[in-house]
């Protein structure tokens, strides 16, 4: 079961080209390819005909073709050519997705499409903003994106999974504070007088700062983390700071997409520095990538007798969870038509 | 630890909402305490024999509702008061208790940067903070009703809670 009507990252822009791109998001699968005009396109990977890939086709002009039998979609989902009749079956047709693209970000709708434009796209403008840098990575997750989220929820799990580069005994030893409001979870920790983590202080030389990292939660997809250090006493929006984009899209129940940037608004432009950055960060997060699929499986073999033991500093993990149960079960209570009825694009009579 | 809780995130019950609870999720640890705001006292809701009950009306919603605590009686003890803010004033907890704030009218700060308002809750729990300072909102003219409740473990075990 999955949160359908919220927007999800699904693609860097580059990936989406004029060559289809096929992937499984929230279970299903889909393909996305470019217009002539650049313009990305989501559509259902199967053919209505035979239930081939049509991300296994290609692209002709703005449509995309069946590499089984010539079928031939639209943008839209609608089949348009039918290379052995000349009659289009009604039912020819192929679900496509609301799709926006912003910030090297391509996000995608799954959801009740008449509901996307009204659903607000989280703002990730540090991917292109000029003064910021940034490194990025992408990792394919063997865990639910719940596990995921319970992880950049309680960040004590760096002093330990992340302890030679961005953890220390700081961030356990500080208390946080948690906000829950509608759609949004933060978990603020404020660490004054303290070292900076390993990688910080090999990034920036400094000795002993004040230093703070939020979670900032929009519920389902993004984890957005405010971090920084500033001198001792100093005012935050004066600091080192970070934004740390993790864009968690579930690809299965078991897996996930984690589209990641780590934007800084020091030493911009320093080629050192972002090799450092890419090469130390791509290790958390294959630590990350370890620990989490260890810990599917282990709660995939564990007894129903043996939920969670939760501490105090889970209490944004908690929050988050019952959120989510929230949004879940307000999705699935009847409230009219079905997503999908709704989202078939029409034939025009 | 801080918990903020919204207004708009409190846990629907009958007659009203919950602030909080311990647990909050059904079959995970036994159960503890419950802190509730009802828009009215149901009548003849039976306490069972395990449970302490502390009630004091909280002018909120328009007329006035009802700060309910119920706690397990041989395992938590409880006090409930209503605080007026109309100037800065500090409150202090135990490290071995949790205090619970509700925001009855109109708004506060607590901790010069926490801004409530009606119906949200603070919940503090653990070494941090032991005391903090809760001013009326910028433009309250009048005196602001805060919920007070403090928890504590009847026996030396400190109590402790995951929301």
């Amino acid at each position: 079961m999955f949160i359908k009507n919220a927007w999800y990252v699904v693609a860097w822009s580059e990936e989406v080209t004029r060559e289809p791109l096929a992937r499984t998001v929230l279970g299903e699968e889909v393909m996305l390819y470019r217009t002539q005009d650049g313009k990305p396109v989501a559509l259902a990977d199967r053919c209505a005909h035979r239930a081939y890939p049509l991300s296994a086709g290609r692209v002709i002009g703005d449509n995309i073709q069946c590499g089984y039998h010539g079928f031939e979609y639209d943008c839209s989902g609608i089949c348009v050519k039918v290379p052995a009749q000349e009659r289009i079956p009604q039912r020819a047709v192929v679900t496509s997705y609301p799709v926006h693209e912003a910030h090297r970000w391509v996000w995608i709708f799954m959801g009740d499409a008449e509901k996307a434009n009204s659903t607000p796209v989280p703002d990730n403008h540090w991917m292109t903003d000029p003064a910021w840098d940034r490194v990025t990575h992408t990792r394919l997750i063997e865990s639910s994106a719940e596990l995921i989220h319970d992880n950049l929820l309680d960040l004590t799990h760096e002093s330990f999974l992340h302890e030679s580069s961005i953890g220390d005994d700081s961030v356990f030893e500080n208390g946080v504070t948690v906000e829950a409001s509608p759609g949004r979870i933060s978990v603020d920790r404020w660490m004054p007088h303290c070292h900076p983590s390993p990688l910080f202080e090999k990034a920036t030389g400094l000795q002993v700062v004040d230093r703070w990292h939020t979670t900032d939660f929009q519920l389902p997809s993004l984890h957005t983390i405010h971090a920084g250090v500033v001198e001792p006493g100093g005012d935050r929006a004066d600091g080192h700071l970070l934004e740390v984009l993790n864009a968690i899209t579930p690809q299965t129940e078991s897996t996930s997409w984690y589209f990641y940037g780590f934007c800084r608004n020091f030493n911009v432009g320093d080629q050192d520095l972002n090799d450092l950055l890419s090469t130390s960060l791509g290790q958390v997060l294959d630590e990350d990538a370890n620990a989490l699929a260890l810990q599917q499986t282990r709660m995939e073999k564990r007894p129903q007798s043996a939920p969670d033991v939760l501490i105090g500093q889970d209490a944004g993990v908690a929050k988050a969870r019952r959120l989510l149960a929230q949004l879940l079960k307000a999705e699935s209570e009847p409230a009219g038509a079905d997503d999908s009825a709704s989202r078939e694009p029409q034939r025009a009579s | 630890m801080r918990l903020l809780l919204r207004q708009a995130v409190h846990r629907a019950v009958v007659d009203g909402i919950e602030i909080a609870a311990s647990p909050d999720t059904p079959d995970r640890e036994p159960w503890l305490w419950q802190v509730r705001v009802l828009d009215r006292i149901l009548d003849g809701e039976p306490v069972p024999a395990d449970r302490s009950r502390d009630r004091i009306g909280l002018p909120c919603r328009g007329s006035s509702a009802v700060l309910d605590v119920l706690a397990h009686g041989k395992s938590i003890t409880t006090t409930t008061e209503l605080l007026t803010v109309h100037e800065p004033m500090k409150v202090t907890r135990d490290t071995e208790e949790i205090a619970v704030l509700i925001v009855g009218r109109q708004s506060v700060l607590v901790e010069g940067r926490h801004r409530l308002h009606e119906l949200d809750a603070l919940v503090l729990e653990g070494d941090d903070p032991i005391s903090f300072e809760i001013a009326p909102g910028e433009d309250e003219t009048h005196e602001v009703p805060v919920g007070l409740v403090r928890l504590r473990s009847t026996t030396t075990k400190p109590i402790s809670w995951v929301p």
